[in-house]
This record gives C-alpha cells, structure tokens and sequence, in this order.
C-alpha cells in the first residue's frame, strides 16, 4: 500500500491530490490468521461412590491431559457478501480416561478432532436488509456471567476461557430500520455438537425467535420473544446503561414457559429406582430467572463487575435434597440394567440443561488488561447463596513476544461437606502457551 | 427618546452580531469536526505510538471505521497490529461503548474510564464529535503558530464525556482545530493535543485536506506522548446495522 501511496505522490507531485479515497477498495478480500493453542492441565474431581461421578464412570473426565488446539480463522470479503470459516483440529492427549487405572501416568494414546467452530456467511442485500446463516455462537443479552435472555444457547457462561463454547446452527433476517432500531427473526435449525443435545441428555427442537434491539444514547436494549416445535415459549430481555464516566449497569432476564430441562423427582418410570432425572410436567409453568449487574472501574486501571441472579429454573431446596439424595442413593443400584439407569441419571445431573442448578448466584470479576504493556489478569468468583458453594478462578496471560503468549489458570472450588458429593470440579489448573500468526 | 432609540438599534446590532459570530464559530466546529472523521461514514488507519518517559512504549495499528452526523457519533475500532492485540475491538456509539478479544464470547460494556486505560486510549482524541458533545461557552479571538484562530472553550454536555471541558483552537481560514487542551473535572489540564493536516482526500467531489497527525501530550506524566499517524481515509458507505454490537463477533 506504502508503495502505491509513493508511487501516486510521484505521478502526481507533492501538491496535487493523491486520492486515498480508494485505499478501502484495494484491501484484500481475503484475510486469515492461525492461532495455535498447547497447554497441559490437571484437574481435580469427584469420583467417589456416592458422588455425581462415581469411579469417573460418568464424565470420564482426566486427572492431567494435554493438547494441541489448531484455530485457524478465513475470512472472505466480497461485494456484500461475508464468509467466515474458523475450522478446529483438536489433537488431545488424556491420560488415564476411564475406567480410573492404578498408574496414573498411564499414557492413553492421542485423539484427532476435525470440526467448525464458525462456518458463516452473511448477505447484506441493502442498507437495512441482510440475511445471515451458517454454524455460529449466537450472542444476546448484556452480562457479562450468564445470559438468561438467550433461549438458544443455555450455557453462555465458562469456567475456562480458554476453551471456546458450541456453536450452534442459525438461519437470520435482519432488518435494521436505521442504526437504532433493529428487528431480527432468528431460527435456530441445528444443535450442531453441543453436549446437553446428545442422547441420551435432551433433545433439541428447531427454535424461533423475533429479537427487536434499541441503541440510545448511553443505552440499549432488546426483547426476543421465541418459541420451539416442542411448545415451549421465552420472553427474553436486556437493557444496560453507563450511567457515569466509570459506572455501567445492566440487567438481563427470561420468563419460561416449560423450559428444556432435567430436575429430580421420586420414583421411576420403570419402577427400579427410587428417583429419577425427568423433563416432565413440573416444567409446565412459567419460571422467572433475572439478573442484575454493574460494573466500576477503579482510576487506577481496574474494573470490577458485580452480579447478582436469581435462577427461577435452578432447584429449591427440596428439589435439590432429591437431587443430592439421587446422587448419594445411586450406589445402590448394582445390577447392569439399574446400574445403568442409576448412570443415566447422573448423566443428566451433571447436563441437566441447566448451567446452574440453584437458585440465587453472586459473581465478582476482576480485571485488568495491558498492565505493563504484558499482562492481562482476571480474577473470578462464582458464590451459590443457596448452599455455599464457592468458586473461585484466577487466570493470567503474559505476552512474552508480540505473537507469543503463555498464560496460567487456577481454579479452586470450596463447598460445605454436605453438597460434596453433588460438585464435579474441584480444583483446576491450566498452563500453556498461544502462538498467533 | 433619541438615546433610547440608538441602544435599540446598538443592541439589536450587537445582538445580530454575536448571532452571526455564534453562527459562524459553529459552523466552524462542525467543519473541524469533518476534517477528524465527522462524516457519514468514515474509515482510516491510525499508527498509534505510545512514548512514556521519552522511550517507545508500545507501536500499534488500528483500523477505525466511524460515523458521525448531528445527532450520532459512532466508532468501530479494530486492533490490527502487534499480534498480540488483534481481535481486539472497541465499539463506540455515542456514550455507550463494548469491548471484545479473542476468549471472550460476548461483547463486553464498557465505561469511558475504561475504554482509557489500555494502549488506545488516546485515540478517542481523533475522533472526538465536539460540535454534538459539548456546548461553546466561549470565544476568543487568538493565534497558533501565527494562524489567526477562534479559541473555543467548550464545556461538556453530560458527565459521561471523558473530558468536561476542552479549549479548542480553530483557523479561521480553513476551520481546521489545530491545538486543543483537554481539562479534567477538577480544571485541570490532563493533555495537550495538535493537530496536522496533510492527507489529501476527496468528498464529495469537493478536494480537501485532512487530518493526517495527532501529538498528544501527557500534562501530569510530563514525559509521556502518543503520537497518532493517520492514513488510508476513504468514505465508505455503511449499512444500518454496522455499528451494532453483534457485528463486533465478526
């Protein structure tokens, strides 16, 4: 580009116009980039008999595993036409997966993973009109933790923000009446990889959704009203505000009609078990669920963000004494068909559908990027008011290089005895090294 | 009766004056807002050079789209380069504002005190909307650099306006700002701004100079400078929902 705008200097002097108005149109259509992703990772978890994970049986989860995590990301500019294609190539190394073996440096092999994280492409027909399809992570609300307002995706929140969340699979129609007001109809075709759409866990019904989004000032806000194929109905909605030059609030919230999730209740459809994970008529009622959050940041760099949710679709405390009861009870069962039925609920308490599973949730954040030009540290904390179970994770990323980064993240959970056994993680911790080219 | 009559007539004089001097000066403001970005649509490449202490802190590229009118102010800014910073972008609109990176899923709101601590945080300078944000609460007559100039003290609309009160230097010939000084809640000076003109463009079918250098210096870190280099302009024509959040996961 350098050479052109020389080049034109020199053709037309140093006085004459040299019209940079058509530098945007010589950009290449095409852009990509490849981050490269090893880390190595140690995790503490419940395997108990007794516990939501007896022997690891359940989510045959892995004390130390490693991988290679390939992101490239394609990018494809035409004349009002965008593709984005973000292709995965997961090489993972788990050690001593399952069944738990007595060496525990047990070299299990490697595994490949060949998938999209993004394979979207969008049509802008006009200034107000564009449609927009493909296999994405679907973004609305406003909160920074969790958001209710999303009846797509239902886990919008990670403990790791190393490891990117499922995409799903979306058909859009947006009309943006100007650049304040826009109207979208959302469908939701596929549930593409994501875990809780798995058998034997729920299953997935085509999702329609109207999202109208309001811009203001120092606001903005939107309602999405949606329904699925199963008969289940969500009014969505988020507004935030910055109310001074440090402080902006928000608040993000759901009214439910049936929602798509597992709760505890006694007896069994075939009798041989005292409890059972259903999705049944208790959800045939509306559930509430909201939050409400702020954020300030410090003058001296910091941002600390506070938010408070009350998780209408969690459990009260006599689902959850089902709950607990249906984990501790699930040891009994010791025949293959009840074992495996006892399994199967432990399968759907740990994907229950629900991100959380009780009612009344405080989360703390914070955080500062670019310190010291290197460093960027964040600190989380996840506290249940329900049952006290805390979890707290600190993650810290130093670039080392422009194109090199190693990070470190630590996680710890702590909970009364009592709930022990219905907690999957205990500890984690992750160290690795981003290389970006 | 006679005196009363020529106060009359001096008064309404006066009065028709300090409108057409208003009138003029505002219309000036809007044009020095136009020569940094004020448009309907706008794209350019700022080289961003951060000096703290007379040493080279940091050296990164954005690529800014925005958009400005009357009643609008909005800004796409895009972190290109080093490669540690891309994926980084920051989107403006008005005084509501949303941050993303590469591991955060959801765009992220953001305050004004926020937007200001990284590395970018000088380059709300170029593309500041003075004419929308604040009121002129005065004018005098002046000189930069032996260019005869109104100086404006221009006082901000509402608290969220990172800087409530800016002193703004604008040649009379070419309505070009070419000092400002950038004062905080309690009067007092935080930075120091000029500005150079030296990108030739065309809008419109009309040629213009333009906005090519920003030196902005740090008035409590005496030592510190940013030093925006500005290149690539062109006006592009956006859709309705460009400066919408959702198109910050693109």
């Amino acid at each position: 580009m350098k050479k052109i705008f020389i080049i034109l200097l020199i053709l037309y002097g140093q006085n004459s116009y040299s019209f940079q108005k058509t530098d945007s149109l010589k950009r290449n259509p095409f852009s990509w980039s490849l981050q490269t992703m090893g880390f190595g990772r140690s995790t503490g978890f419940a395997n108990a008999i007794g516990s939501i994970n007896p022997e690891n049986r359940i989510a045959k989860l892995n004390d130390f595993d490693g991988g290679i995590y390939f992101r490239p990301e394609f990018r494809l500019k035409l004349k009002g036409v965008d593709f984005w294609a973000k292709p995965r190539i997961h090489v993972d190394f788990p050690q001593n997966p399952y069944p738990r073996g007595q060496n525990v440096w047990n070299y299990e092999g490697y595994s490949t993973e060949l998938f999209f994280q993004e394979l979207k492409s969008r049509w802008q027909i006009n200034n107000h009109f564009s449609v927009q399809g493909g296999r994405y992570y679907k973004q609305i609300g406003t909160s920074i933790f969790i958001n209710p307002s999303n009846p797509f995706i239902a886990n919008t929140s990670r403990l790791n923000p190393k490891i990117e969340l499922f995409p799903m699979d979306f058909l859009e129609v947006s009309f943006a009446s100007n650049s304040s007001w826009n109207y979208t109809l959302i469908a939701n075709v596929g549930a593409a990889q994501t875990p809780v759409f798995q058998e034997p866990f729920l299953t997935f019904n085509r999702n329609y959704g109207m999202l109208i989004e309001h811009y203001g000032d120092a606001n903005n806000e939107g309602i999405i009203f949606s329904a699925d194929e199963a008969g289940r109905f969500r009014l969505g909605g988020y507004a935030q505000k910055n109310i001074s030059e440090s402080v902006v609030l928000w608040t993000d919230f759901s009214a439910d009609y049936r929602p798509n999730r597992f709760y505890p209740v006694a007896g069994s459809s075939t009798g041989l078990l005292n409890y059972e994970m259903v999705n049944g008529s208790e959800n045939d009622k509306i559930f509430v669920s909201g939050l409400i959050g702020s954020s300030y940041t410090f003058k001296w760099g910091p941002t600390l963000q506070l938010e408070y949710y009350h998780n209408g679709k969690g459990y009260n405390q006599e689902q959850f004494e089902r709950f607990s009861t249906q984990i501790n009870t699930a040891q009994n069962y010791n025949f293959d068909v009840t074992r495996d039925l006892a399994d199967l609920n432990l399968g759907r308490s740990i994907n229950s559908g629900l991100p959380l599973n009780r009612q009344n949730y405080v989360f703390t954040q914070f955080g500062q990027n670019d310190l010291f030009d290197k460093l960027n540290i964040n600190i989380r904390n996840l506290y249940s008011i329900d049952d006290s179970v805390n979890q707290i994770s600190a993650l810290v990323e130093y670039n080392v290089a422009d194109n090199l980064e190693i990070y470190g993240l630590g996680l710890k959970s702590t909970m009364p005895k009592s709930v022990e056994s219905t907690q999957l993680i205990n500890y984690q911790l992750m160290i690795g090294l981003i290389s970006k080219f | 009766m006679k005196n009363i009559f020529t106060f009359l007539i001096f008064s309404i004089l006066s009065t028709s004056f300090s409108f057409a001097q208003d009138s003029e000066v505002m219309k000036a403001l809007k044009k020095s807002d136009f020569y940094r970005g004020g448009s309907e649509g706008v794209e350019w490449r700022v080289k961003v050079q951060n000096i703290e202490q007379g040493q080279l802190k940091n050296d990164l590229v954005l690529s800014v789209e925005g958009s400005a009118n009357d009643n609008h102010f909005y800004s796409l800014i895009s972190f290109t380069s080093p490669k540690k910073f891309e994926g980084q972008k920051l989107l403006i609109r008005d005084n509501s504002m949303w941050f993303i990176k590469q591991g955060l899923t959801n765009p992220v709101p953001i305050s004004s005190r926020q937007r200001l601590s990284g590395s970018a945080a000088n380059a709300d300078v170029a593309a500041a909307n003075y004419a929308k944000d604040y009121t002129i609460e005065s004018v005098e007559n002046g000189t930069y650099n032996n260019v005869n100039c109104w100086v404006l003290e221009l006082k901000a609309k509402d608290n969220l306006i990172t800087y409530p009160k800016i002193k703004y230097w604008i040649s009379k010939k070419e309505n070009f700002g070419l000092q400002a000084e950038f004062y905080g809640k309690s009067d007092k000076l935080i930075k120091t701004a000029t500005f150079e003109y030296n990108n030739k463009i065309e809008y419109k079918s009309q040629k213009y100079d333009y906005l090519s250098k920003i030196s902005i210096s740090d008035m409590i870190n005496k030592e510190d400078k940013t030093i925006l280099s500005i290149s690539g302009v062109s006006f592009p024509v956006f859709s309705s929902a460009k400066f919408q959040k959702e198109r910050l996961l693109d």
